[in-house]
């Protein structure tokens, strides 16, 4: 599950200078962040292939980009993701299943379910499991940080023990 | 209106002096715009950008720029009233998230050129 918190913090965390410390293996989730966020191919943990064919550093990754693969690689680091555009936002938490994040409130007045593209996710926050993007994006926008007035299909209440980290 | 057109990559503001934020998309090319922005401005250009290293080494604000480009201000939100005082008279574009000032704009990167509306 990927937990996700959303809180009003200062950012003390510089995504680039923590991305420069990553090792980018190959992954699916890999593979799939740096399709959807930069129309690219994974090529080796120095470079990747852009939207033009052309190898570029790792380096030269937007934030949005280095934020979500520090997300799907650095399961024990909690990622804030101040820096994230809607559409980084909504490819994290569509594409990546395992992990800690932490998002502005700002979130609530915009749906990143139009970015997500895919349905499926797998989510915590506020002790649901979201499995279902779109009933993500809902709780969100019209409840956070209300509990649910109802469970459905793709909200299930989380048991104390899946909330530990 | 503001524009560059001297070098391999244009740059041209389709806005007026003011603050303004950029749109909260990823990779749309903004923190190129700011390299590029400071690369013309040690060619001489009355361009600059300013970025989250500048504000950790306590480089100031350059002052007397007709556009200005911050990035990744979200980082280092202190610089509220001096970002204002020069959009009397500069075009200030930001990258902030969230949301601090009221005009957004957008943009668009392409291989020679940018445009920012």
């Amino acid at each position: 599950m990927l937990h996700l918190r959303i809180a009003n913090e200062p950012c003390t965390m510089d995504i680039q200078e923590e991305f420069e410390k990553l090792y980018v293996e190959d992954t699916p989730a890999v593979r799939r962040i740096l399709e959807r966020l930069e129309q690219g191919k994974y090529c080796s943990n120095y470079c990747f292939l852009n939207r033009f064919g052309g190898k570029v550093p790792l380096s030269r990754l937007c934030s949005g980009t280095q934020a979500a693969l520090l997300t799907a690689l650095r399961s024990n680091m909690e990622v804030n993701l101040i820096e994230c555009g809607y559409d980084a936002i909504g490819c994290i938490l569509s594409c990546v299943t395992e992990g800690r994040v932490v998002v502005h409130p700002e979130i609530c007045h915009c749906s990143i379910y139009r970015f997500g593209e895919d349905t499926s996710c797998d989510v915590a926050l506020e002790g649901y499991r979201f499995t279902d993007l779109s009933k993500l994006d809902e709780y969100i926008t019209e409840y956070w940080p209300n509990p649910l007035p109802y469970l459905c299909d793709g909200i299930e209440e989380l048991e104390l023990h899946d909330l530990s980290l | 209106m503001f524009a560059i057109e001297k070098y391999r990559v244009k740059i041209h503001v389709d806005k007026e002096p003011g603050v303004y934020e950029f749109e909260p998309i990823s990779n749309t090319g903004r923190s190129y715009l700011c390299e590029l922005c400071k690369r013309y401005h040690n060619f001489g250009e009355n361009v600059a950008g300013y970025d989250y290293y500048d504000y950790k080494l306590g480089i100031p604000l350059p002052q007397g720029v007709d556009l200005l480009v911050v990035d990744r201000y979200g980082l280092f939100p202190f610089l509220d009233d001096a970002l204002w005082e020069m959009g009397e008279k500069a075009i200030v574009l930001v990258d902030t998230k969230p949301t601090r000032f009221a005009m957004l704009c957008a943009m668009e990167a392409s291989d020679g050129d940018i445009r920012v509306y």
